[in-house]
């Protein structure tokens, strides 16, 4: 029975055997979890909202918009909402998500200020945080403007985090 | 005791089941196993206060099948889970009932398990040597939340949805390892099809898997131990005392019991020595009280759900201009709390969750005075009032706040 | 034509808010005590320390005297609404009729539960359950009336549709004023009990009643200050749903608006209040030479630390030598500086009373204490009266120009001495497009 193998080689082979099992194991479960395949960079498409003269000015117009999104083999387009502000030197096109916690974000006409239901956050009609917790100014899509029959028709699509 | 009391008898039935006990006896330690387990001294007086872990055991067996039956037709994928939950409610007979038995019975067992850590602090039945049945309950508590949040995000609801945002933007504001753990969470850089198969298992799974084990060697610590009850439950003097009241006592159970609870507490090698004055047996009283609890708690559910909506919103919309997201209510006090970290206070949003977590765990460590009484303890009992009240005010207001919301 | 009979505008204002604050002042106070009154009472049947019994017998007692004179004030003030504001107070009265109901049947039940529980507090000697549900019956009936009472008071701030009694009663700001006013009640009654308490001491001769009135000025700092932590957190919400609801009225009192300086003045008496409980607790540590009495010190003089900063005015740019120091004026802000400052003020504060609480439970020689901790004591009972004239004024301030916000005017047109709503509404107060970080 006895071996004559002395209790050091036998607990390191042991170790050793299920350490090696263990990290063998180990890497895909880890990279499974953790750095899936949505580093792969969806197809970032553009899509036409209006003619910039049908847009009002100084008055925040939501735009219902879909992009496509991709996961578990399930091809989906993931509704979004732009609101674009027009003053008469700038234009903004908002996406409506808060930079707090991402809830919506929704203009209030009486009062004058973009109000996040969830803590209170407001940003002025310039995307500015002007109260409650968020942390930044109102995110904006990539835009682009196109002539089109003679108007300038404006263009959006997702940045890489929207 | 009573097994060994057996009278001769004819009785076909009875003769058969002797025959199977004395099989199983051969075989495992059967009598020893039900001396142990259901004839061990608890705590009599005040005994409603101790049922509730138990009901919380029945009432988990019922959110597990009750699961299991739903994950039978449940569909994870983006576009079909909500109209698979449709299926459930309105095609499947007894879908309505079960989910709605899953979906009440959740929320009764958080206020439930509520109810069972408060009782715990207030009475100090986390002191030596009980102090890793409360770690453990806390992790169990931990998986108790995250369980029902993951929930709530396979309903692809509104509601569901925008809760399962602004979870995933907290763990995203975690310093260091926020990115990480976001992307774990979601599958993705972003929201997607990915992030609703990942709950799915964490739902249906991981966090189940780790319940069945945390919540047994939670129980197992507990019976190893001997229930402690409260200082209500310690009303006799010292030990020769208490061998003398035993001899007044009417014959029966509380009686054995308390016998059988003195032997424990004068035998210096025992882990129950602090069993407490008035005793008795498990089974059939306080069995009789755990199960009506968790019975109480079953009608009521069924009550709920007949009068009640199955929660089910509109389907989530990432674009919507008009929903105003309301939090889960167990989730509403720590949702509650970020309103008052603002701008780069951020990230101290995860910082302090986790800090609370680890009060939580350590409160055995801090509090290591041996005073039981919670009169006695003015820290404890201004503490546990303190956080109790603000968790339901938090709840309150949070909640006012965000249903008034856009009133004019 | 209406012509004033006594009273012109400005005079009804005046006499109108003279009536309100002795009113606030009483009815607040005996709200207040009566949660105080029931916990100790409850604390009493559990501990059997008969010090507890006496302290519910002696606010039962206060009771008993304050309770007449101030029904009489109540009474007045009523009538002086009718009188002076009739078109205000007949439309207020037909929208919140029900919770008027309610509030006169409290108003009753109260005479009946609060003179029941004195008189028969000795003969009810031998029935405990009996003797304390009264108590727990009183408690509720007050707690009602200021529920009933603030139905009211939060429709003038945030109203909702008039034709529905739902969204009177959940109207934005009902619970959460609800629940800022009854913490304020049992904080404010903490510390009027503690003034009181300190004043007795210093009265009294024998040493048994020196100790007993030092214990119970402990307990009422204890309640106070605890109370008083609450009310940042309550007092948030509540803001909060003003400026969801009612924008202007927050921005004018608090977003930058002209009346904001008035929260620069409730923030103080906070600092204060916290500074002197805290060297209250220090100086009784000290003169019983209580173990950590060092932490205790250390603590306070964060929350001095905390309370200073939480008093900078924003934007205030000091000139030292010639040059700004416009840090300052960064750390006035309220985002997100004067959250880490009011974390921190909370914080500190919290331990120090958490320290002061394990101090008075080993070995702590009541009664045998010097004189300043019970000035102390006085000080901060009248500071405490200090903070509920700043949050009436501040409360009545936030509505201006309206009675009831967005709806009803408290300017009189023209000959009309009572207000009005047919006039066009002036431009609410609304932040500029670049506006100032406001909390």
């Amino acid at each position: 029975m006895a071996n004559n193998i002395s209790r050091r080689r036998f607990m390191i082979g042991l170790i050793g055997v299920n350490g090696l099992m263990g990290t063998l194991f180990g890497i895909p479960v880890v990279t499974y979890i953790v750095a899936p395949w949505g580093l792969h960079q969806p197809e970032f498409v553009w899509r036409r909202l209006a003619p910039i003269s049908d847009i009002p000015l100084n008055d925040p117009t939501p735009f219902h918009v879909t992009f496509p999104e991709s996961g578990s083999g399930i091809n989906i387009e993931r509704p979004a909402t732009c609101y674009v502000v027009r003053t008469g030197t700038t234009l903004f096109t908002f996406n409506n998500l808060c930079t707090h916690m991402g809830c919506p974000v929704r203009w209030d006409t009486l009062d004058q200020v973009f109000k996040c239901p969830c803590h209170g956050g407001l940003y002025s009609m310039l995307g500015q945080v002007i109260g409650g917790p968020p942390p930044y100014a109102l995110r904006q899509f990539a835009r682009k403007i196109v002539r089109e029959h003679g108007q300038d028709v404006l263009y959006i699509r997702p940045n890489i985090l929207d | 005791m009573r097994v060994e009391q057996r009278p001769p008898t004819t009785s076909l039935i009875r003769r058969a089941g002797r025959y199977v006990y004395d099989w199983l006896e051969e075989r495992y330690p059967l009598t020893a196993m039900i001396n142990r387990l259901l004839f061990d001294p608890v705590p009599k007086k005040w005994g409603w206060l101790y049922g509730w872990g138990g009901a919380l055991v029945i009432l988990f067996a019922m959110q597990i099948i009750t699961g299991i039956l739903l994950v039978a037709s449940y569909v994870p994928s983006w576009n079909e889970a909500y109209n698979s939950i449709k299926f459930i409610d309105n095609t499947i007979a007894g879908g309505y009932w079960i989910r709605g038995l899953h979906f009440w019975n959740a929320y009764m067992i958080l206020f439930i398990m509520g109810v069972h850590i408060a009782r715990t602090f207030f009475s100090g039945a986390y002191k030596k040597p009980r102090e890793l049945t409360w770690v453990v309950g806390v992790f169990i508590m931990i998986c108790m939340i995250l369980v029902a949040y993951t929930g709530a995000g396979l309903r692809m609801d509104e509601t569901g949805y925008w809760t399962i945002i602004i979870g995933e933007h907290i763990a995203g504001w975690t310093p260091v390892i926020g990115p990480l753990v976001q992307r774990a969470w979601l599958g993705s850089d972003r929201i997607g099809p990915s992030y609703l198969t990942r709950t799915f298992a964490v739902h249906i799974w991981i966090l189940p898997a780790l319940l069945i084990i945390l919540i047994s060697i939670h129980v197992a610590f507990v019976i190893i131990q001997g229930q402690y009850g409260s200082w209500l439950n310690y009303t006799r003097g010292d030990a020769p005392d208490r061998a003398l009241d035993a001899l007044h006592m009417p014959e029966g159970d509380e009686r054995e019991s308390y016998l059988k609870a003195l032997q424990e507490v004068n035998n210096p090698n025992s882990r129950k020595r602090d069993l407490p004055d008035d005793t008795d047996y498990f089974v059939p009283e306080h069995a009789f009280r755990e199960s009506m609890i968790a019975l109480i708690c079953l009608i009521v559910e069924i009550v709920l759900t007949a009068i009640a909506f199955n929660h089910l919103d509109a389907p989530a919309d990432p674009g919507t201009t008009t929903f105003v997201p309301v939090p889960e209510w167990f989730m509403l006090p720590a949702d509650q709390m970020l309103p008052y970290l603002p701008g780069t206070m951020v990230p101290l949003i995860p910082v302090a969750f986790t800090w609370f977590v680890a009060m939580l765990i350590g409160l055995p460590f801090f509090d290591r005075g041996p005073e039981r009484n919670m009169f006695k303890r003015p820290v404890a009992l201004s503490t546990g009032i303190v956080v109790v009240l603000s968790i339901f005010l938090l709840t309150m207001l949070g909640g006012w706040r965000i249903m008034s919301f856009g009133v004019h | 034509m209406v012509t004033a009979a006594l009273f012109d505008f400005w005079g009804s204002q005046l006499f109108i808010a003279m009536v309100f604050i002795t009113h606030i002042l009483t009815a607040a106070l005996l709200t207040g005590l009566n949660f105080i009154a029931v916990a100790m009472e409850s604390t009493y049947y559990f501990t059997g320390d008969k010090r507890w019994d006496r302290a519910a017998h002696g606010i039962a007692k206060v009771q008993v005297i304050a309770f007449a004179p101030g029904s009489f004030v109540a009474m007045v003030a009523i009538m002086a609404l009718g009188l002076l504001w009739p078109l205000f107070w007949g439309v207020i009265m037909r929208i919140a009729f029900f919770p008027m109901v309610i509030e006169a049947i409290s108003f009753i039940l109260w005479i009946l539960y609060l003179y029941t529980w004195y008189f028969t507090w000795e003969p009810l000697r031998d029935f405990p359950a009996l003797h304390i549900s009264v108590g727990y019956l009183l408690m509720f009936v007050s707690w009602s009336q200021q529920f009933s009472i603030d139905i009211m008071a939060s429709y003038m701030l945030t109203p909702t549709s008039p034709l529905s009694l739902h969204a009177i009663m959940f109207n934005p700001t009902m619970f959460p004023l609800d629940a800022h006013r009854t913490i304020g009640n049992i904080s404010y009654a903490g510390f009027a009990m503690a003034g009181f308490a300190g004043w007795r001491y210093l009265t009294s001769r024998k040493l048994e009643e020196k100790a007993y009135w030092d214990w119970l000025g402990s307990l009422g700092i204890l309640f106070g200050v605890g109370f008083l932590f609450m009310q940042p957190f309550v007092g948030y919400q509540y803001v909060l749903s003003i400026r969801d609801a009612s924008f202007g009225a927050f921005y004018h009192i608090m977003g930058g608006g002209s009346r904001s300086w008035l929260f620069l003045i409730q923030v103080a008496i906070l600092g204060t209040l916290f500074f002197l409980s805290g060297l209250y607790a220090v100086m009784q540590m000290v003169k019983s030479r209580s173990p950590n009495t060092w932490a205790t010190v250390v603590l306070l003089t964060l929350v001095i630390f905390f309370a200073v900063w939480l008093m900078l005015p924003p934007h205030w740019t000091p000139m030292i030598g010639g040059l700004p120091i416009d840090f300052i004026g960064q750390l006035g802000m309220m985002n997100p500086w004067k959250y880490w400052a009011l974390a921190g003020l909370t914080l500190s504060g919290l331990f120090l009373f958490m320290n002061y609480l394990g101090a008075i439970q080993i070995g702590f020689k009541w009664g045998a204490r010097g004189i300043t901790s019970h000035l102390i004591l006085i000080a901060l009972g009248l500071v405490i009266v200090g903070m509920m004239f700043d949050m009436g004024l501040i409360r009545e301030e936030a509505r201006r120009p309206y009675l009831i916000y967005g709806r009803m005017y408290i300017e009189p047109q023209g000959w009309q001495l009572t207000p009005t709503n047919e006039a066009p509404p002036p431009t609410r107060e609304i932040p500029p497009l670049s506006g100032p970080n406001i909390p």
